[in-house]
């Protein structure tokens, strides 16, 4: 009697885990399905009710109309030098004032990291405004420069930079020094293999956050000269007659698809470098 | 350990010359040695004050006038602001905006809880269902947006579909004032719920088991043992993802941009999305700039928050 | 003028109080120092100030003659071997040992030839490749050596680079530094709290307390003619026997004018029966057997007296059983301290 229904509640918790499972995977799995099955749709069939879930006869021709209304290569080439740009810069500005800020003791150094720490709370939606002045009157709106300067460097990556230099033992820099290593062959040859781990999960958030950004890319280009991805695909939206679901989903795959292959080759350390993240 | 029978040569030293240095310049090197620090933090320093600081300080200072981009800067003082606060609208865009970041931030933290206690021990279908919460928040958000402006068509859409199905029909997602904001923070959570579940889920793992053990010993029931082990354990990394949530939900534009354009009748114009409609459709830029410098003081009065509690949470730290 | 050499040496971290004034030291050529003392008696800053990473606040370093003050650590021909032994975690033992030489661009045949000559002597040739986390402790303490060895420099500065090993290792690498020390014939200048190092290992001892020498000399000379309470109680174990001199004077023994304690080491007193008369020109004490721990070779006792403990040491092989003793010592191993603590002649 007992064990029966010991047997029953164990079946029925398999079954409401089963379900809550079923659920989880419906919520955050269906809409990629819809926008992948959308992509590959033509337009009677993306108008039709009851709308199909599968599709025999994929419409590949959707992505070519694509390319068509957009300059697909030559934003995702901006999308490509305004991320890479943005992380190269960083590299070279954050890597030498984590270190200074973790292994000297200067007159108005504590006053600077705290300038850092202040700027780290300022988002890109509240200086857009004065930088769109600032960038117009140098004419440099849709340049390169007005992407990629503002972000030359990160505050929060020079803090988290810094916690990681400052764990490494004084005695190391003392014994490299006695070695006869200069200031810059400390940082390269010693302090950034010990930091790699931080720097790669440093650099994997910069890549996810400004591959994907919208806001700062969309006010600061006013022609497609140097949009990226994620704004020139938005002119699919716009489109006189109606919205072409099943093309705007095709552009939409294309600008999903490479995140998405990252995050799946990947998802170990994305999901490691911002847990990370959000851990201090 | 091997003996140290081999006689090294020591007859033969190191050709290292021991400098003798001259008062000059052994000046000389000293200020080359005070400078260096100088010299790492400057490219972060400069890029920051060009880019942040002098900015904020342009955009406070720009809000004492009335500019249209053309024409010249008219001295108002405080103008703008009395303008801002006697403007209906934008009560209506603050109401909208806290109303956003409210419901946005209470729904994702109480489900991402859930979703925690739910996912967090370490099976294989509970990685990959992580994994699966987690993707729309790499993915940009013009890619959800758009995903989700067709599944909420009101025509054509997934959703009503679905909802048809159920019984309900017709509802109109992102074009009726009184459900679009609803439909705004539905998006929002769908978006940023999977980076909270992995944070908590990595909190809760941080807690030592054998508090776990010692409950189970004393014979405590999973609710209490939430409660009482749990929660208080998880409370600080909670606190901080609230508040992180909260200045994040603050700046929220590209949803609206993309979703609705603050519409419709304005039902879903939040305040980043309204400084860049006077900055850069209606050329407003002094009441724009008042905009901001209120979007300034939210953030600021958020962060003062933090990092009082941080300190807090320090002190907390040191008496463990 | 050779060796090393501190003049008038001060240090003071910030505004506070120096933590060493006014220091004189020498340190000789070829010598095995050891700077001896318990912690914060200022001996690793000494030694950090020689290495050139801390800077004298006043005061100046000579090594080998030349002024030290503005040369950089790495240009003052010496080596040091960390506590912890601040090996380069991401290089493998070989890169940690060949660094030094790169970077002063010695050229490779001959930094090949000498990096494995160092790591053959240290008999790690087979863990070469290896990166620092996958060694033992003794393992990474050779790393460290080789790689001040490598760099052949006249001096060696070692910060207590034995006490992050057990026991058992410590004692075989002790034996392991008066070899290596032989073979070089480089200045070794030691740091240690540990008075067995200092006494096994040192040809030259100086002895610190807060800051100041108490006493500098050969370990034998220390332990036999100890200039004061402070060195007469750190070296030895178990320490010397103290006795108050105003407790003995009822005893009616006569002690040299100004002396208010006495001293005597365990291992020259003698226990004998209860009721024994003590001889001519020897003192004695009744008193009870608390505590004995014996140790195959020899035995240290624990008795309590009139007049304090009394530990006692005996190397002889009968084991005294628990009761009431006499413990009886010539005078002449007796010292006699003033009040300042200083030894009377």
């Amino acid at each position: 009697m007992r064990s029966q229904s010991g047997v029953f509640w164990r079946t029925f918790g398999k079954a409401c885990r089963l379900a809550v499972n079923l659920l989880i995977f419906a919520v955050f799995f269906v809409p990629f399905y819809w926008m992948f099955l959308t992509a590959v749709k033509n337009l009677g069939q993306t108008l039709r009710l009851p709308p199909a879930f599968w599709v025999s006869a994929p419409h590949w021709e959707n992505f070519g109309k694509v390319f068509d209304a957009i300059p697909f290569f030559s934003m995702l080439k901006n999308n490509l030098v305004m991320t890479f740009g943005i992380m190269i810069c960083q590299f070279f500005t954050v890597i030498p004032a984590a270190y200074a800020f973790a292994r000297f003791k200067f007159a108005g150094g504590r006053f600077l990291f705290g300038l850092t720490l202040a700027t780290m709370m300022i988002p890109a939606q509240l200086v857009f405004l004065p930088l769109f002045l600032m960038f117009s009157k140098m004419g440099l709106v849709n340049s390169y420069a007005s992407l990629i300067l503002p972000w030359a460097t990160s505050s929060f990556a020079i803090f988290m930079l810094r916690q990681t230099f400052k764990q490494v033992p004084q005695e190391l820099i003392e014994a490299a020094k006695l070695d006869n290593a200069s200031e810059w062959k400390i940082i390269f040859k010693l302090m950034l293999p010990i930091a790699k781990p931080t720097i790669v999960t440093l650099g994997l958030i910069t890549f996810i956050l400004n591959w994907n950004d919208y806001f700062w890319p969309f006010v600061l280009t006013t022609n497609n000269a140097v949009r990226t991805l994620p704004v020139g695909i938005t002119s699919l939206n716009i489109v006189d007659g109606g919205v072409k679901y099943h093309i705007l989903m095709a552009g939409n795959v294309l600008l999903v698809a490479p995140a998405l292959a990252v995050f799946l080759f990947a998802h170990k350390q994305i999901i490691k470098a911002f847990t990370y993240m959000g851990g201090k | 350990m091997s003996d140290f029978d081999k006689v090294i040569d020591a007859s033969k030293p190191l050709a290292i010359p021991i400098p003798r240095m001259a008062a000059a310049e052994r000046f000389f090197r000293s200020t080359a040695r005070a400078a260096t620090p100088y010299i790492m933090v400057a490219p972060a320093i400069l890029t920051l004050c060009v880019f942040v600081v002098y900015p904020i300080l342009y955009m406070i200072w720009l809000s004492a006038f009335r500019w249209d981009m053309i024409g010249p800067k008219i001295y108002v003082g405080l103008g703008n602001f009395l303008d801002l606060f006697s403007n209906q609208d934008f009560y209506v865009v603050m109401g909208n905006t806290f109303m956003f970041v409210f419901f946005s931030v209470s729904i994702s933290i109480v489900l991402a809880l859930l979703l925690a206690i739910y996912l967090k021990a370490k099976t294989k279908i509970n990685a990959l269902l992580q994994g699966f919460v987690f993707t729309p928040y790499v993915i940009s958000m013009v890619s959800v947006a758009f995903i989700w402006v067709w599944l909420m068509n009101s025509e054509y859409g997934l959703l009503n579909y679905m909802l048809g199905k159920a019984g309900v029909s017709g509802v109109r997602w992102l074009e009726d004032s009184r459900v679009a904001m609803y439909s705004m923070i539905l998006v929002a959570v769908w978006k940023g719920v999977g980076y909270n579940v992995i944070i908590l889920i990595s909190a809760m793992h941080a807690i030592p088991n054998q508090l776990y053990e010692a409950a189970i010993l004393d014979n405590t029931k999973p609710l209490k043992m939430f409660f009482r082990i749990t929660l208080p354990m998880i409370s600080p990394t909670l606190f901080f993802l609230t508040l992180m949530n909260i200045i994040a939900s603050f700046k929220v534009f590209d949803q609206v941009a993309l979703m609705t354009r603050g519409g419709p009748v304005n039902a879903t114009n939040t305040l980043v999305f309204d400084i860049y409609q006077f900055g850069f459709k209606f050329y407003q830029l002094g009441y724009a700039s008042a905009e901001g410098v209120v979007l300034m003081a939210v953030i600021a009065i958020c962060t003062v928050a933090y990092f009082g509690a941080l300190s807090r949470r320090v002190h907390y730290g040191a008496e463990i | 003028m050779t060796g090393i050499e501190l003049r008038g040496v001060e240090k003071a971290y910030g505004g506070n109080k120096p933590v060493i004034e006014n220091l004189d030291v020498q340190i000789e050529e070829g010598s095995f120092t050891i700077l001896l003392g318990p912690s914060g008696c200022g001996k690793s800053t000494i030694l950090r100030m020689i290495a050139g990473l801390e800077k004298e606040t006043a005061g100046e370093i000579f090594i080998n003659g030349i002024d030290m003050r503005g040369v950089s650590p790495g240009a003052r021909e010496i080596a040091m071997v960390f506590q912890n032994y601040a090996l380069y975690p991401t290089m493998t033992v070989k890169e940690n040992i060949e660094f030094g030489l790169k970077n002063i661009k010695v050229p490779k045949p001959e930094r090949e030839a000498r990096v494995g000559e160092v790591i053959e002597m240290v008999g790690l040739t087979e863990y070469m490749n290896r990166k620092p986390q996958h060694l033992s402790g003794g393992q990474r303490q050779r790393v460290a050596l080789a790689r001040a060895i490598v760099k052949k420099p006249k001096v060696f500065l070692m910060d207590e680079p034995l006490s992050n090993l057990d026991a058992k290792l410590r004692a075989q690498i002790r034996t392991d530094l008066i070899e290596l020390h032989r073979n070089l014939g480089a200045t070794f200048v030691y740091v240690t709290h540990d008075q067995v190092e200092a006494m096994s290992m040192g040809t030259d001892i100086v002895l610190l307390e807060s800051g100041r020498i108490r006493q500098q000399g050969a370990p034998e000379s220390i332990y036999s003619a100890p200039k004061n309470l402070f060195s007469a109680q750190f070296i030895g174990s178990p320490p010397m026997n103290i006795i108050k001199a105003e407790n003995l004077e009822h005893g009616g023994a006569s002690l040299p004018p100004g002396t208010v304690s006495l001293g005597f080491r365990p291992e020259k007193v003698i226990v004998s029966g209860e009721g024994r008369a003590p001889e001519r020109g020897q003192i004695s004490f009744r008193g009870e057997l608390v505590a004995r721990e014996i140790l195959g070779d020899h035995a240290i006792y624990k008795f309590k007296t009139a007049f304090g403990c009394i530990h006692t040491k005996t190397m002889s092989g009968s084991t005294v059983e628990y009761g009431k003793w006499s413990v009886r010592v010539d005078a002449k191993y007796l010292y006699y301290f003033d009040e300042k603590g200083d030894v009377i002649k």
